[in-house]
């Protein structure tokens, strides 16, 4: 069977998978991707950093964070590029409804082979309103929005470095997770690249940090990736052919659990 | 024998004829031990209860020829000021000692009676007393911490507790200070202080450990044997015996030789297993001595309980917030009506309140509560059935912090003649304010519902699903939840974290604490930012075993900063 073919296959099965579970509760736009890469219209709302192509894609990405079943994210985005612009939309869903919310997201950004920058908005609703509650008369008490920025650079041949902050305003009800400034750097040559990162969490806290290696061969990308806080480890493995890409990630947390992602992209652009 | 009214009648007589109440200079130094004249050889200056008729005072003749006691002075001294010294006794011309004999004056009450009856009205150390003879010598007592030289030879001697007498010992001891001459000492009024051979079991010296064992369990009895008499006691020469008496008869517990030789003033410990069958015992430790010259110190008793008495605690409330006062909920495990008058109940120390103001018998498997301030308890209860709730007088306060050694008190009940019943050790930690403990699943816990239960037990819960739940799962910020659990231990130790999404840990809302098989505990998201966490619930047992972790989603709402 040649390796196309089977990718193909693959991918097929990953969409029915997705499908099967079509009423899973989601979250936002997380994806299956090395950190820091704009490689689908999911990833670019998510970060903001917008990707290179200017083709457009249909991107979908699923999520099941730390083997909670109430804890799942479905996320579906295109992009869509006119020369240096671009722009995604989306939407997702996380979580069973007691504890879950919808979210649309909107990210718009211009490119150039040397680098890029994008604007990222995500506005959130409760999946459940409880009737008589605060929540429900109230919509800042049931909805909220953030509103961030990335960019990225490529700073010199094979040296790649970015930095965003995704929640540079918000406002209503507040987002799920602490995003503040996030960077990092990516060095890659003939294939082989490395990267490092840093996430500094609001109010002073400690801040975190990555370290990966990813390696590239024809259509496929794996990567192995570190992080601290607790430290942990994971691997993600990205396909590609023409018009599709598949990945999925998996990582592991030593008191949590696994947390997996998949992302399948259609006809978008792959880093 | 002078008995009653004669007696006093005499005394009277003789402290007139005496001059009683008032005391001639002395300038001569106070000797401890005079050469030529009989010596005080044992004072009984507390007795049990009221003095009146129970003090002594005793001289014995060491020589070998009589002396007479004509004109000899026996006087009291104040040890709290200088020269307060006040005469109690004169002898007579016809008074004398026999050679190696003894003169005791004493009380009415004094057995055998006394040869001179007099109220000796003697202080309590620190104080002396001092026998002035006619030839200027004059012999010191002083016992207790005195300040002034003046009211003892020497170092004084020690003070002794009620009911003990100082004596020395031994009878003609002269070794330059009243404290190396007398020792605490069983009052022998007419007898030597000191018999040439006397092994005894040291009075008070008898525990069981456990305090009250399993029935069948194995227990120890430990104790202390002294030999008090004059003389070695060899190796093997005495028998030690232990036996078991309850209403139904006596058992014999253990027999066996002392096998270590005792010199005079020696002790050795003791240490005998043993195991009771259930139920109320006197245990007797008793010792053998062929030739003891001293049966009455041969034995010593403990009453004893191997398994649970027939009245337990339920519920304990140490630390009332609501002003309801102190209270404690028991329980009639046995199958009889209890008289709950006939109990006590106590902290550590040794105030035994009794119950009073309840009504009626306590049946079998009902509850009570023994209770500081029964009104209050009530007011703050009203539903309560009155005539189950009893004052206990005196209550003794129980502990709301730790001691050093991790406990706060115990509440201890008693049958009416001592004897254990049930001792509740309690440790304050990780008990939330103003919450009773209670006991449930095999062990003291928290009450289930915060207010306490009294006269009714604890409330039951129902299995969970999970081993973990958190309610709700969706919660303001600052807001509290509750972690309710239901292990497969009997007592495990629990403990909760929230992380976010990213993995960070964020909070520790429930450090690491000591639980029952199921509970519950409320817990407060505190400063946590809104937002979406991971809960970490993790449970060990108490001891070795594997863990048990699981995990689930909470919200905390809240507007974005």
């Amino acid at each position: 069977m040649k390796p196309v073919r089977t990718i193909r296959l693959a991918a097929l099965a990953f969409i029915a998978l997705l499908t099967l579970a079509a009423p899973a509760a989601c979250q936002d736009f997380t994806s299956a991707a090395p950190p820091g890469s704009a490689s689908s219209a999911v990833a670019f709302i998510e970060s903001g950093l917008p990707p290179i192509g200017a083709r457009p894609a249909l991107g979908v990405s699923y999520a099941n964070w730390f083997g909670l079943p109430e804890l799942e994210t479905c996320a579906v985005a295109c992009v869509a590029g006119w020369r240096l612009a671009r722009v995604a939309a989306g939407f997702s869903q996380t979580g069973e409804p007691d504890v879950g919310w919808s979210a649309v997201g909107l990210a718009c950004g211009v490119v150039r082979p040397a680098g890029g920058a994008g604007l990222r908005a995500v506005a959130r609703r409760d999946r459940s309103i409880e009737p008589g509650s605060a929540a429900a008369g109230r919509l800042a008490a049931r909805a909220g929005v953030e509103v961030g920025w990335g960019a990225w650079l490529e700073a010199a041949r094979g040296l790649r470095l970015w930095a965003a902050v995704p929640q540079s305003w918000s406002g209503g009800l507040a987002p799920p997770l602490d995003r503040p400034l996030e960077i990092g750097a990516e060095f890659e040559r003939d294939g082989l690249a490395f990267w490092l990162t840093r996430a500094a969490p609001s109010g002073g806290a400690e801040a975190d940090h990555g370290a990966g290696v990813a390696l590239r061969t024809g259509g496929l990308r794996a990567w192995a990736s570190a992080r601290d806080r607790p430290l942990r480890g994971g691997v993600g493995l990205m396909a590609s052919a023409r018009w599709l890409f598949v990945a999925a990630a998996v990582e592991s947390h030593p008191e949590l659990g696994e947390t997996v992602r998949f992302t399948l992209g259609l006809a978008g652009a792959v880093r | 024998m002078l008995h009653g009214g004669v007696s006093l009648f005499v005394a009277a007589v003789v402290l007139v004829a005496s001059g009683a109440g008032s005391a001639v200079p002395v300038s001569a130094a106070g000797t401890c031990a005079p050469a030529q004249h009989p010596r005080i050889a044992e004072v009984l200056y507390d007795a049990v209860g009221d003095d009146t008729g129970w003090e002594f005072v005793e001289f014995h003749n060491p020589f070998d020829r009589a002396l007479p006691l004509a004109g000899a002075r026996l006087e009291a001294g104040d040890g709290s000021g200088p020269g307060r010294w006040t005469l109690r006794w004169t002898g007579n011309a016809v008074d004398s000692v026999a050679a190696g004999g003894r003169f005791v004056v004493g009380g009415a009450r004094v057995q055998p009676a006394p040869r001179a009856v007099v109220t000796l009205e003697l202080q309590n150390g620190p104080d002396a007393l001092r026998l002035v003879w006619p030839d200027g010598t004059v012999e010191v007592v002083g016992y207790g911490a005195l300040e002034f030289p003046e009211y003892s030879c020497g170092a004084p001697a020690v003070d002794v507790a009620p009911g003990q007498s100082l004596a020395r010992v031994p009878d003609d001891a002269d070794l330059g200070s009243n404290a190396a001459d007398f020792r605490v000492g069983t009052p022998s009024p007419g007898g030597a202080n000191q018999s040439q051979r006397d092994l005894g079991v040291l009075s008070g010296s008898l525990a069981l450990t456990p305090e009250q064992p399993d029935p069948g369990a194995a227990a120890r009895l430990t104790g202390r044997l002294a030999n008090h008499g004059a003389t070695v006691v060899a190796a093997g020469a005495a028998m030690l015996v232990g036996t078991a008496a309850s209403a139904a008869g006596e058992v014999p517990l253990f027999a066996r030789a002392v096998g270590m030789a005792l010199a005079p003033g020696d002790t050795v410990a003791v240490d005998e297993p043993l195991a009771l069958e259930a139920g109320k015992w006197r245990v007797r430790m008793a010792v053998a001595l062929p030739g003891d010259e001293s049966p009455a110190n041969d034995a010593d008793s403990l009453l004893v309980r191997a398994g649970p008495g027939p009245l337990e605690a339920t519920e304990i409330q140490f630390h009332p917030a609501a002003g309801e006062g102190e209270w404690v909920e028991v329980r009639n495990r046995s199958s009889a009506p209890l008289d709950l008058a006939a109990f006590t109940l106590s902290d550590r120390g040794s105030a035994r309140g009794v119950p009073a103001g309840g009504e009626g018998a306590l049946e079998p498997e009902s509850l009570a509560v023994l209770a500081q301030d029964r009104a209050a308890l009530l007011s703050a209860f009203p539903a309560l059935d009155a005539r189950r709730v009893w004052g206990a007088s005196p209550w003794s306060s129980l502990n709301n912090s730790n001691d050093s050694a991790g406990v706060a008190d115990a509440v201890v009940l008693r049958e009416a003649d001592g004897t254990l019943c049930q001792r509740v050790v309690y440790s304050a930690t990780g008990i939330p304010a103003g919450v009773p403990l209670e006991w449930r699943d095999g062990g003291w816990w928290p009450a289930s519902d915060p207010a306490g239960t009294p006269l009714r037990p604890p409330h039951t819960r129902a299995p969970l699903a999970r081993r973990f739940e958190s309610t709700p799962r969706r919660l303001r910020a600052g807001g509290a939840a509750r972690l309710a659990w239901d292990l497969p231990w009997s007592r495990a130790h629990i403990s909760l974290e929230l992380h976010d999404l990213a993995g960070r840990r964020v909070a520790r809302p429930l450090e690491e604490f000591l639980a029952p098989a199921r509970g519950e505990r409320e817990w407060s998201a505190g400063a946590v930012a809104p937002g979406l966490y991971v809960t970490l619930a993790r449970a060990r047992p108490d001891g070795s075993g594997e863990w048990i972790v699981e995990r689930s989603a909470v919200r905390i709402d809240g507007s974005a900063r």
